[in-house]
């Protein structure tokens, strides 16, 4: 079995919330209430293993991620990281993960050049010279900040500065890395190369890595999708077997000489979407079958066509929308 | 491990010294708003037609709060209780809980840089200017006393002010309360009537307690008003309130941050 280096147990998390009245008098009225932020979740990472967990805002991605590095307490459970607990175990915990937390928490010293902070990262860790050296070097190059690092932080733009965030926290070499958003204003041709040196590290050091973000594009590095809704794991399993099982559809796309004949094809399945020369159908796999969808090949009116698997954004969006359907009911 | 408390030392004390120009405003307008309660005092002087009152004249009160205003600056700010009230209130305490230290150790050497600086920067400049044209002579044994003051006091202020600030973790936000118990403080320690001016149990009373440190005993060393026999014993004193406001501080925050609540920022 494999050495699984975060572990998860029927972990319960909740906090006290308020809401306020109208008006000017309505800041006197609050009304208080208890939120469960995570609600008996259980799981674990193996090592070299590259988790997404995803959810919707408010799912409680967070407050796991903060139970993880040791910040928050469970109210319930319990949560062992490289073998220890971190909220008991916090500075020997620290000493071995990295963590980055969108652009709400930063560690980059706001007043002070990212520089500054990657020395005293290397200092706090104990990072060798030659290392830091090489180490930076070649992050710097990965991600376009070789210009902007010697700059005040406050003086980057939101994406420079989680650029900046991601080489702290490479600089030296967690065991596990857990990233909260932490993609968030980062351009595409950076993400690409964050997501390539975590593949990197892992293929190098056996890097295991926790990943919370909104942007389905950072998935796909991802082995595994843990996914948490109103504090509840869903689902938890690869990435293909996600697709399959709550995606049981193929993706038709059809173009159009003349506009006129679209309405032929579109009892092939459900139209996703529908302009000018242009038909995109959502199609069960039986519809092959039907004697429409071989015509597609012999109408010379149509110009060109493409049959893929559905996007995860669009099976997500799918799945956000019928559990919602499920709670009307 | 120390050397992991250096790192966080030298990057707050650059991070300190990233506004020059605030630096030196913070000290000068520190140095002149204390002053302001002298204006006070000389004015009950020569109102009330009197050279002195419980013994001591106008030239030592103007002298007291002379050196008062030159250490006045180091407990601007309410010391670690503004930071550990920002920390928290804001989420930014996330960023400190992330690293291999002693979060609480690490909010005190935090602190520290800001206290350097005024010190060399306001308090020693300004108090040798006051001892050359005041003339007065100091032994070198009430100049160590003075020194030894200084420190009790600094851990005494920021204990206190620890204290309080942890209970933002239940109340959002405490900057109301330590303005309220340092406008006490500040009554009870000398900053506003020194406290040789209240009757003699109250006085006696007082020197029992931390509040003196922060102001009386530490500007009376310095002009001399307090005898150097008396000072071992009042260092004792002090050193005691600064094992039991840690104990407390310890028990506290123990306690109270398994109740941290970062949750939406």
């Amino acid at each position: 079995m494999a050495d699984r280096i975060i572990k998860v147990n029927n972990v319960s998390k909740s906090f006290r919330t308020y809401e306020t009245g109208n008006g000017f008098l309505g800041g006197f009225r609050k009304k208080y209430s208890m939120k469960n932020a995570i609600e008996n979740i259980s799981f674990s990472v193996s090592k070299g293993e590259i988790v997404a967990l995803i959810g919707r805002n408010g799912s409680g991605k967070s407050t796991l991620t903060k139970m993880l590095s040791g910040i928050l307490h469970p109210d319930k459970g319990n949560i062992k990281m490289l073998g220890k607990a971190p909220c008991k175990e916090r500075i020997d915990v620290a000493k071995h993960i990295g963590i980055i937390f969108g652009s709400t928490h930063p560690q980059v010293f706001w007043d002070l050049p990212p520089e500054d902070t990657f020395k005293y990262i290397k200092e706090i860790y104990n990072v060798s010279e030659k290392d830091y050296n090489e180490r930076l070097e070649s992050l710097l190059n990965m991600l376009d900040l070789k210009k902007v690092y010697k700059r005040q932080t406050r003086q980057l733009s939101l994406g420079e500065r989680m650029k900046c965030e991601f080489v702290a926290v490479m600089l030296y070499m967690p065991k596990v890395i857990i990233m909260d958003e932490a993609t968030v204003g980062v351009d595409l041709p950076s993400r690409i190369a964050m997501g390539n040196a975590i593949l990197e590290m892992r293929k190098k050091f056996n890097l295991t890595a926790v990943i919370t973000t909104h942007v389905v594009e950072d998935i796909s590095i991802a082995d595994r999708l843990v996914l948490i809704d109103y504090g509840k794991k869903l689902y938890d399993g690869p990435v293909k077997k996600f697709k399959d099982k709550f995606a049981n559809y193929t993706v038709l796309e059809l173009e159009f000489e003349d506009r006129k004949h679209i309405a032929e094809y579109m009892k092939l399945g459900k139209a996703l979407v529908k302009n000018n020369n242009y038909l995109k159908l959502a199609i069960k796999p039986s519809a092959i079958k039907n004697p429409e969808f071989i015509k597609i090949f012999k109408d010379r009116n149509i110009t060109n066509y493409r049959v893929s698997d559905p996007m995860l954004s669009s099976i997500l969006e799918d799945f956000y929308k019928g559990i919602d359907t499920a709670k009307t009911r | 491990m120390a050397n992991r408390y250096f790192s966080v030392f030298k990057i707050s004390l650059k991070s300190g010294m990233a506004y020059k120009a605030e630096i030196v405003l913070k000290i000068i307008f520190s140095f002149i708003s204390s002053l302001i309660i002298l204006f006070v005092w000389y004015a009950a002087y020569h109102y009330s037609n009197t050279s002195n009152i419980n013994g001591i004249s106008l030239t030592t009160t103007v002298l007291y709060f002379f050196v008062f205003a030159s250490i006045a600056a180091i407990w601007g700010g309410y010391g670690v209780g503004k930071l550990i009230n920002s920390d928290i209130k804001t989420g930014s305490i996330v960023s400190n809980f992330i690293r291999p230290v002693n979060y609480v150790y690490a909010l005190f050497v935090r602190h520290l840089p800001q206290t350097l600086i005024f010190l060399i920067f306001g308090t020693i400049p300004i108090l040798t200017i006051i001892y050359i044209i005041s003339g007065m002579h100091m032994a070198i044994a009430q100049l160590i006393y003075f020194i030894a003051e200084i420190a009790i006091a600094y851990f005494i202020f920021n204990l206190i002010a620890f204290i309080i600030s942890i209970f933002t973790i239940y109340l959002s936000d405490v900057e109301g309360i330590m303005n309220a118990v340092f406008i006490i403080i500040e009554i009870l320690s000398g900053a506003i009537v020194p406290i040789i001016f209240y009757p003699k149990p109250i006085y006696n009373i007082l020197l029992l307690t931390p509040f003196p440190f922060l102001a009386y005993i530490p500007i009376s060393t310095f002009i001399g008003i307090l005898k150097i026999s008396q000072i071992p014993w009042i260092l004792v004193i002090g050193t005691a309130w600064v094992l039991v406001l840690s104990v407390i501080s310890r028990i506290l925050w123990k306690k109270f941050n398994r109740d941290i609540n970062i949750v939406g920022i």
